[in-house]
Formats: structure tokens, C-alpha cells, sequence
């Protein structure tokens, strides 16, 4: 067997803390991964079951990935907020995957409200949000983080502030435009009308 | 957006939140001045400040309502009508579909102010299911492209979440309209239809089924152009474009217009091309004669199915010369009672109502029909069949496509029913007797036919002419169609004027009607078979006691063409009836016990058998079994008793038995038959499955390899029969452990089909992934690996992501990772495998994947992927 597997994620989280940035480099695509099996793998139980209640797969992905005791409050932040990035990633493609099957290949571009529901969240509702991410981090690159890390990643007001470097206080009002400026960027999109803010 | 214009906007934002939201307006206009493109921005982020979002809750959430951007239930939409849609201004409406209301709009924004048509859900059907459906249609009509298709340009949804599309404007009219408006004859219409059945067929050879073909949705443009319109409850055949939402509805809640739908549409019964060519047949015979084929005194379903399969409709020249009340159709709105006078119904197709009813008389009633026959398979096979018969009948040809469908299904049956040529040469000579019968006014004709019986050279002759028209000497090959046709007509000319003269002779007429009935069996006419038999069966009932036997043996026939046919109940009533008379007949004295029983018991264990109750068939199957073994070596009704046995013990999959009997009969037939004749392979080849299945592997090998040397003997090198058996043959020996013989037989199998089948037959790459899955076996899997990503590569997208084949393959290839301890690369195929794997779960690949993480020492995620059913033991 690869000695390399399970990856001590923990080790190297804390490996990463301490300065080590080739340690960094092995974490990510050792959490990617395993972010991603556990993803699908809980997508096949769901789908049996439907008893899933919808925050498990974040917290049981974290709490498998790391043991949280041997982590500070910090590490654990940054820790989550990395994870983030990567689970969006694991989503988006897993729903960009469905999108693309329904879909076929070759088929006329439709809008993507449009395209059914997936089994998780909307497929195409994800897929608009990663788009309309995007959008946001080019005028605003802190809003597009904080969204995701709360989002994506679960993290709480304290975790992303600690984070991010702000206050608490502070975070709790980026969120509040942040999520008001997605909310009415996807509704315009789901309008079909170019976006008039240029 | 500048970057201080976007702090300002935020800063005006914040600012607002602190205000009442009464205050707020009069706040903006304040502070954003002259800017009212900012000030709108703020009023749009403060509106939806408040509003629910998909944000609030964390990314994975249960399956829940489809539209997750609007918070709570789906708002109530606005009885007023848009005055735009997107990007479209909404000119005119131009009316209400069965699901949608249709506008002409026009783009604005395009430069040639191109017209479309918009076609929008009904907002009182919004919260159904419907927008579901329109977003099926509007994948699948971009998917065509075809000039007699309207095409599909655009799709979104509304400001209020309802879909719309945007298609082709098609001006122009309804085609029954178009064809009374521009008064065209029948060639000019029939050439029409013909265009309209190549759209159809187009989109069935993409695996769409129209399922609602109309009148209304297919328009004649100026040009006399036919366009489809309106795929609105197309359904892909494909399965796998068939998202899953796409649930079965409840047939009678479909748009459906009843008049023009299929028998099994109204029963809710499974759609197929067949039921697109009830549509069309449907609309051809109102193109034809102004009429529909049915009427329907009350639309109630059960009626209406009811009249669809009970009711034959009037042949089309018939109903041009009657005046009759208009028929419903709702579709094109009632027509004017004037319309439907037959001197205006011919005049809109320029000729007078004798004229149009010589014209349709014959090969037009006959196609139009067979169009509108109440079972699918009875219908054409395909549009482009119907087509060209439509082709040959303009031309004055024979009907050719019918004469095909015919020959196949005698050469079919035949096939089958080897043993009944006997007993059509026995009905052959009955007629020919019958000639002699009529000239000598005998009345005895059973006792003659048995003297004649003996004459063997009136008996070779028979047979060679036999011979001659069913091709039996070679079932599989041969061209007998011509004559096949001359006795069908012989019979539809000569059987009417037999019947008449012996109209006071019931005994005889019923010997005639058994007689044709046979004929027609065995040319695969089975509702003309079927007709003649019931026929004789109400004569020879009447007839009383004396006509006992004859009446089992009519029944007995009865049974078998009703089980042809698929009625398999009414074929069981009817064969029980004729295995009770028989044994009332039955003396048992030694001589007379064997044949009267044979024949019905063995009818009925064929009854049974494909019902699958082989309880029941089991111990008639022995009693045929006993009593045939009386019978000389070479009967043939011996081998059938010995297989009908064992296929009951295959079905009770007690191989060993059937083993023996299949061995058995083998030994008989090789005596009738000889030892090449290609029957043998097929028996053989049944044979050889069964030994496999006991995991007899040397024997089923031997038996595999027989199969092959008598199909390349009597079918030649180059069958496609050849490609099945020498897969079979690989299967063993890969079963047997023996990879490299496996190799060579699939290796050959696929240079066989890319010879035979062509380089793009799909089952070129099923024998590929045979050959790599011999490789990896043999200790090659970086061979395999890499002959398997070359296959994939040229077959992924011409099958399609989840093509079958293509899931064979990856999985494959991910079994060659592993076992080169690649174990990262395996997960990944694996898990992109399970992703695409919507339903049924798939229990092997599960397991598969659970080993991989339990190797890898991952027990949680391998006990996830454990934690569903338990899969079969097989693997």
C-alpha cells in the first residue's frame, strides 16, 4: 500500500501553520480529494434515504478531515476557509457534470435556471451562484471570500472574521450586501436582461 | 463600475438600511441626484435585501421545490399578458395551444426584425408540471434540424419563472385547409403527406416520437412547404436524454387530440413510432376523404378506445360516396355539415365522388388501413414503409413495402413452424382434391383427400411447389416473395367464389375456410388466418357431434394463430377448449390415441409456455411427449415435443434436464433434417447456453464450436449469426480461464461485424472491451489500459456519455488502473462513473469502489459505499 494514504491532513495542516508551505501544496489536493469522495458519497446515501439533513456533509467532512482537538481555534478557521474554496470546486463540478448529462452534448444553450433540479441543491442555481461569484470577486474580492466561506465552507461570523481580519461586526454587514448584490444579480439573469452596472 | 461609484453605491446602500423603508424613497432622490441608473441599483439591492435566498442555507441541501431563487411559494402570476419577453416584443396573439398560449413576436434588438413565435405556459397551468415539460420540448426540438421541422431559436423564462420558447414563424395554414383551400388532386396531396412522413421520419431516426400529430400542427407555407410544429409532448426515445423529471403522466391529462391520438396513447399504453404512424394515418385519411376514420358519439376514454380498437373504420373509398353526419373533430373546428357533401369533398380534390372512390378503391384503402390498424405491429414498421408504399401505389406499382412485411413474416413463421408445413401440404392437396371433389359432386371430401394423400407424386409435387414459394430449403436466405403473392391472390379470388357455391354445404365451406385459414397462417396473414379459422369453427359447431374432430382440429389451428397474434388469453381459452374435445374423442384404443391428442396438447404447452406457466405445461408437455414417441423416427411433431419440454426445464432453470431433451432432439432432427441444415444451429446454440450455465464449460465449448462450423457451412463465413457464436464461444473461454483463446475468438468476432456490420456498429466496441478485459487478465493491463482509452476515445461521443458500453468500458478501464496500482486514477474513473449512474443503483460498481477504499484503508467512505442494499452474490 502507498504509505501516503489516509494523508495526515492534520499534520500537514499544521505543518502549513507553522511556515511550511510545501505542506500547503500536499493539503489541498489531499482535502480536494477526499472532499470530493465524501461529496458523492453522500449523495448516493441521500438519494436511498433522503434522511441527510443538509449541513452533515459540511460538518462530518470537516470533523473526518482534521482532528479538530489537535488544532487551535485559528487553524481551524483557516483551515475551513481553505476547505471552502475546494468544496465549491467539488459542487460546481459536480453540478456542471449533471447540467452537462441532461443536457447532452451539442444541445442549444439554454438558461440555466431552466434546467431541472439535480438531487442537491439545484444544480443550476449553483452554477449561476459560481458565475455570479466570479462576477462579484472582480469588483469586490473580500465579499466574494466571505460569501464563500459562509456558503460553502459553514463557517460562522467569528471563523471568517478571524480569517478575513476584521470584525465580526464587519463581516456581518459584507455578508448582508454581498448576499443583496448576488440575490439581484441572479434575479437579473434570471430576467434575461444584461446586467446594467458598467 | 468605478471603484469609487461602487463604495458610493454601498455607502447610499447602508445609509438606506438605517432609514424606515417609508423614508427611503424620498432618501435616494436625495443623494443620488441626477444618477438615477445608481439610484435604481440601490432600489434593487434594498428590494431584495429582505427577500429569502438560496444563501441562507449552507450548499447542501435536500431535494426541495425546483426554483430555489424564489423564496417560499412560487409568487401568484399576473392575469395580464406581457408586453414583452426577454428581448422580444410581443406583437399579436395568435392563439391558445394545449398547453401554451402562442404570440407573434419580433426582436427588437435584431437588425432584420426577424418574427418569431413565442409560445408561453398558460398562467393557470404555471405551477403544474408543465413548464417542466416545455423545457423537454425545447431541448429536444434544438436537437432537430430539419427543413420540415419549425426550428427552436430560444428559450427562457419569464419575470415570473414561466417558460417560453422562441420558434420559427411559420405562415401559413393548417394542411387539411391547405389542401381544400388550394383544391389539390390526390397525387398532389398524397405528395404532400409524403413530405410530411419525411419531417416524421427524420425526427425518428433522432428518436423522437411526435405523439401528436394533427392537422394543426403541421402548416403549409406559401411555397406549400410542410413544417412541423409543436413537439410539445415529445418524448425522447433515448433514455438516457430522457431526464428522469420527465415522469409519466397520466395519459388522459395530455393535450391530446383524441381524434387523430393511437389506440395506445388513449389506453395509456407504451408510445412508439408505430403510434406517430396511426397519426398519419389518421391525417391521410382525412386528407384523403375529409373525414375521420371514427366517430365519437361521447369523448368519455373508455368510449373512445372502445371505438379505436373494436371499430374498423369504413374503407376511405366508401365513405367519399356517403353522406353521413360530420364527424368531431374538435381540431379543426365542426366543420360546415356542407363541407361534408361528398360532391364538395371531391370537388376540393377536383374530381367527382365515383372518380375519388375508384381512385382510393384498392392499394390507397389497403395502405391507409393498414396505417390505422388497432395493434402497433400490425401497422407499418416504419414512416418511411408507409412512404414508400405511398410512393408505389402513385406509381401504379404493387405495393411492395406489404409484400415485404409479408414474406418476412411467412419466412418468419415458417421458421418456427416447420412442422406445419406438413400439414400445408396436406391442405394444398385438400384444395386440389377439392377441384376433383366439385367435378365428381362427392360430398365425402375428408376420405378422398386420405386416398390422395397416399399419391405420391401429386404429394412431390406439392411439395416442390412449396418449396418453390416459401423458400424452405433455406429460411434465412432466398427471394419467394413473387409467388407467395400468386397464391394470396389466387386464394382472394378463387376462396370468395368457393364459399358461395357451397353455400349449402357447411361441412365443405368450413373445409375451405380451414383450408385458406391455413394458408393464410402460414404467409403470416394472421387476421385473415384468424377470420377464416373462426369461421370454420362456427360452421363445424353447428355441424353437432359428426363434425367433432374437425371442429378440435380448427380450434387447435385457432389457438396457435391467436397466440401469433399476442392474444395469448383468448389463445389459451381456445386451445383448452380443443384439448377438452380431443380427449371427449379420445377411445384410447391403441391405434386412434396417438394424433387426435398431439396436436392440441402440444398447442396448448405452447400457449403455456409463453405465458411462463410451465407448472401447468409440464405434466401436457410429458403426456404430448409419451404419446409422439408412438410416432415413427420422423415425424416431425416428435423434436417439437421434445423441445417444448425443454424449454420448460429451461424456464425452471433445471439445465440439466433440458440438456438432455435439447441433446435428444437434436439426435431426431439431424434425422429429418439432415446434419446441415441451420435449424440445428439454433438448437445447438440453446444447447451450448445451457451447459454454460451448469458450467459444463468443455461441453458448452464443444457444442459453441459445432454451432460455428454449421453456420459457416450453411449460413457462410460472413453471417451475422457468425459474430453472435464465435462472442458465445469467447464467453466460455473466458469462463473456462482461458483469456487467450477468449482474445482470438472476440478478436475475430469484431473483424467479422467491422465486415459485416460495418466500421460503426456499436457492438464492434462491446467486443472490444471483451478483447482489453482478456488482456487485463492476461497480465497486460497497460495494453488494455491504453487500447481501452484509443476505443473510448472514438466511441464516447458517438454513444453518448451514458451509453451502456461506454459505462462498460470506463469501468474497465479503471479495473486496469487498479490492478497497476493506480489506485488514485481508479477513484476518480470510478467515482465519475457513480456520478453518471443516476438509477438503478449499481450494486457491483458500489462494492467495487467500497474494496478500493478499504484497500486503501479508508473504512468510513468504504462502509458509505456499503451502506445500500445488499448486492446479488454474483459477482
Amino acid at each position: 500500500m502507498p504509505p501516503q494514504e489516509p494523508e495526515d491532513i492534520t499534520g500537514l495542516l499544521i505543518a502549513w501553520r507553522k511556515g511550511d508551505q510545501e505542506a500547503l501544496a500536499l493539503l489541498m489536493p489531499a482535502v480536494y480529494r477526499r472532499l470530493k469522495r465524501m461529496a458523492i458519497g453522500y449523495l448516493r446515501y441521500e438519494r436511498s434515504n433522503h434522511t441527510l439533513e443538509p449541513t452533515d456533509l459540511v460538518h462530518e467532512a470537516y470533523l473526518r478531515l482534521i482532528q479538530l482537538k489537535r488544532v487551535s481555534f485559528k487553524d481551524r478557521a483557516h483551515f475551513f476557509a481553505m476547505s471552502s474554496t475546494l468544496m465549491r470546486r467539488v459542487l460546481v463540478e459536480h453540478a456542471r457534470h449533471h447540467d452537462s448529462v441532461k443536457r447532452g452534448k451539442g444541445v442549444l444553450k439554454v438558461p440555466l435556471e431552466a434546467l431541472g433540479d439535480i438531487q442537491i441543491a439545484p444544480a443550476a442555481d449553483l452554477l449561476a451562484l459560481d458565475e455570479a461569484l466570479r462576477d462579484l470577486a472582480d469588483r469586490d474580492t473580500e465579499m466574494a471570500r466571505i460569501v464563500e466561506m459562509r456558503y460553502f465552507g459553514g463557517l460562522n461570523r467569528d471563523e471568517i472574521a478571524e480569517v478575513v481580519g476584521i470584525s465580526s461586526a464587519s463581516v456581518t454587514r459584507t455578508w448582508r450586501k454581498a448576499r443583496a448584490w448576488l440575490q439581484r444579480h441572479l434575479a437579473a439573469e434570471h430576467r434575461q436582461e444584461p446586467g446594467n452596472e458598467s | 463600475m468605478k471603484a469609487e461609484l461602487w463604495r458610493e453605491m454601498w455607502r447610499i446602500f447602508e445609509e438606506a438600511l438605517e432609514i424606515p423603508a417609508t423614508d427611503r424613497e424620498a432618501f435616494l432622490k436625495a443623494t443620488c441626484g441626477e444618477n438615477s441608473e445608481l439610484r435604481r441599483t440601490v432600489e434593487e439591492l434594498l428590494a431584495v435585501d429582505g427577500e429569502g435566498s438560496m444563501l441562507d442555507q449552507p450548499v447542501v441541501s435536500p431535494p426541495g421545490p425546483e426554483d430555489r431563487l424564489q423564496p417560499g411559494p412560487r409568487p401568484v402570476v399576473p392575469s395580464g399578458e406581457p408586453s414583452s419577453i426577454g428581448p422580444y416584443r410581443l406583437l399579436r396573439r395568435l392563439g391558445q395551444g394545449g398547453m401554451g398560449v402562442v404570440h407573434l413576436a419580433v426582436r427588437d434588438d435584431d437588425t432584420f426584425k426577424r418574427r418569431v413565435v413565442i409560445k408561453l405556459v398558460r398562467p393557470e397551468l404555471g405551477r403544474d408540471d408543465l413548464p417542466r415539460r416545455l423545457r423537454a420540448e425545447r431541448q429536444i426540438l434544438a436537437g432537430l434540424d430539419h427543413p420540415g421541422i419549425a426550428r427552436l431559436y430560444d428559450g427562457g423564462s419569464t419575470l415570473e419563472g414561466l417558460p417560453y420558447f422562441v420558434m420559427e414563424h411559420v405562415e401559413g395554414m393548417p394542411i387539411d385547409t391547405y389542401c381544400d383551400h388550394n383544391r389539390l388532386d390526390i397525387p398532389a396531396r398524397l405528395h404532400l403527406f409524403r413530405r410530411v412522413c419525411d419531417a416524421v421520419e427524420y425526427a425518428h431516426r433522432n428518436l423522437v416520437i411526435h405523439r401528436d400529430l394533427k392537422p394543426s400542427n403541421i402548416f403549409v407555407t406559401a411555397e406549400g412547404e410542410p413544417k412541423l410544429l409543436d413537439f410539445g409532448i415529445a418524448k425522447l426515445l433515448n433514455p438516457e436524454l430522457a431526464a428522469p423529471e420527465l415522469e409519466p403522466t397520466a395519459t388522459w391529462q395530455r393535450p391530446l387530440t383524441p381524434s387523430y391520438a393511437s389506440p395506445e396513447q388513449v389506453r395509456g399504453g407504451p408510445v412508439t413510432t408505430a403510434s406517430d404512424v396511426y397519426s398519419l394515418g389518421v391525417l391521410l385519411y382525412k386528407l384523403l376523404t375529409g373525414r375521420l376514420p371514427h366517430r365519437f358519439p361521447r369523448r368519455t376514454p373508455q368510449d373512445i378506445e372502445r371505438i379505436l380498437i373494436q371499430e374498423e373504420p369504413p374503407r376511405p373509398s366508401a365513405v367519399v360516396t356517403a353522406s353521413g353526419a360530420p364527424p368531431q373533430d374538435s381540431d379543426a373546428g365542426a366543420p360546415a355539415t356542407d363541407e361534408l357533401k361528398p360532391e364538395i369533398i371531391a370537388s376540393a380534390r377536383r374530381t367527382t365522388p365515383a372518380e375519388l372512390a375508384r381512385r382510393l378503391k384498392g392499394d390507397l384503402d389497403a395502405i391507409v388501413l393498414k396505417a390505422l390498424r388497432p395493434a402497433p405491429r400490425e401497422r407499418y414498421g416504419s414512416v418511411e414503409r408507409f412512404a414508400e408504399d405511398l410512393v408505389r401505389a402513385l406509381e401504379g406499382q404493387p405495393v411492395m413495402a406489404r409484400r415485404g412485411t409479408r414474406r418476412y413474416r411467412a419466412s418468419r413463421f415458417l421458421r418456427r413452424h416447420r412442422t406445419a408445413v406438413g400439414a400445408l401440404t396436406a391442405l394444398i392437396l385438400s384444395l386440389l382434391v377439392f377441384a376433383a371433389v366439385m367435378a365428381r359432386q362427392s360430398t365425402r371430401l375428408a376420405r378422398q383427400r386420405d386416398q390422395v394423400l397416399a399419391e405420391r407424386d401429386a404429394k412431390e409435387n406439392v411439395t416442390r411447389l412449396l418449396l418453390d414459394i416459401f423458400q424452405v430449403a433455406d429460411p434465412f436466405s432466398g427471394d419467394g416473395a413473387g409467388e407467395a403473392l400468386t397464391v394470396r391472390e389466387a386464394l382472394e379470388r378463387s376462396g370468395p367464389l368457393l364459399e358461395q357455391r357451397l353455400r349449402r354445404q357447411p361441412a365443405q365451406r368450413a373445409e375451405i375456410l380451414h383450408a385458406t385459414g391455413l394458408i393464410y397462417r402460414n404467409l403470416g396473414l394472421l387476421d385473415r388466418a384468424q377470420d377464416r379459422l373462426e369461421a370454420a369453427v362456427d360452421l363445424r359447431r353447428a355441424l353437432g357431434r359428426d363434425a367433432l374432430p374437425e371442429l378440435t382440429e380448427s380450434l387447435t389451428v385457432l389457438a396457435d394463430i391467436l397466440l401469433n397474434q399476442g392474444r395469448e388469453a383468448r389463445a389459451q381459452e381456445v386451445a383448452e377448449e380443443a384439448l377438452t374435445l380431443a380427449r371427449g374423442l379420445d377411445t384410447g384404443t391403441p391405434e386412434q390415441s396417438t394424433s387426435p391428442l398431439i396436436q392440441p396438447l402440444s398447442g396448448l404447452v405452447g400457449v403455456l409456455c409463453s405465458l411462463k406457466e410451465y407448472d401447468r405445461a409440464e405434466p401436457l408437455a410429458l403426456e404430448a411427449l409419451a404419446l409422439t414417441e408412438r410416432l415413427p423416427e420422423d415425424d416431425p411433431r416428435r423434436p417439437t415435443a421434445l423441445l417444448h419440454q425443454a424449454a420448460i426445464q429451461n424456464g425452471r432453470q433445471r439445465y440439466s434436464e433440458a440438456v438432455d431433451l435439447y441433446r435428444q432432439a437434436l439426435a431426431l432432427e439431424r434425422a429429418i433434417l439432415g446434419d446441415e441444415h441451420p435449424s440445428l444451429a439454433v438448437i445447438l446454440n440453446n444447447l451450448g447456453i445451457a451447459l454454460r450455465r451448469l458450467d459444463r464449460l468443455e461441453e458448452a465449448a464443444a457444442v459453441m464450436g459445432e454451432v460455428l462450423e454449421l453456420q459457416r457451412k450453411t449460413l457462410g463465413e460472413e453471417h451475422p449469426e457468425v459474430t453472435r457464436t464465435l462472442n458465445n464461444l469467447g464467453g466460455i473461454a473466458e469462463a473456462r480461464g482461458d483469456s487467450s483463446t477468449a482474445l482470438r475468438y472476440f478478436q475475430q468476432a469484431s473483424e467479422l461485424l467491422r465486415q459485416t456490420g460495418g466500421p460503426d456498429h456499436p457492438r464492434i466496441f462491446f467486443l472490444q472491451i471483451r478483447i482489453y478485459a482478456s488482456r487485463l487478465r492476461m497480465g497486460e493491463a497497460r495494453t488494455a489500459e491504453q487500447g481501452l482509452r484509443r476505443a473510448l476515445a472514438q466511441w464516447r461521443d458517438r454513444l453518448g456519455e451514458g451509453h451502456r458500453f461506454v459505462h462498460m468500458a470506463v469501468e474497465l478501464l479503471a479495473e486496469t488502473l487498479v490492478a497497476q496500482g493506480r489506485l488514485q486514477e481508479a477513484e476518480g474513473l470510478q467515482l465519475d462513473l457513480l456520478e453518471r449512474t443516476e438509477t438503478p443503483q449499481r450494486p457491483d460498481l458500489l462494492q467495487r469502489i467500497s474494496k478500493l477504499y478499504r484497500h486503501r484503508g479508508y473504512p468510513e467512505e468504504a462502509a458509505r459505499f456499503e451502506g445500500l442494499p445488499e448486492p446479488s452474490s454474483d459477482r
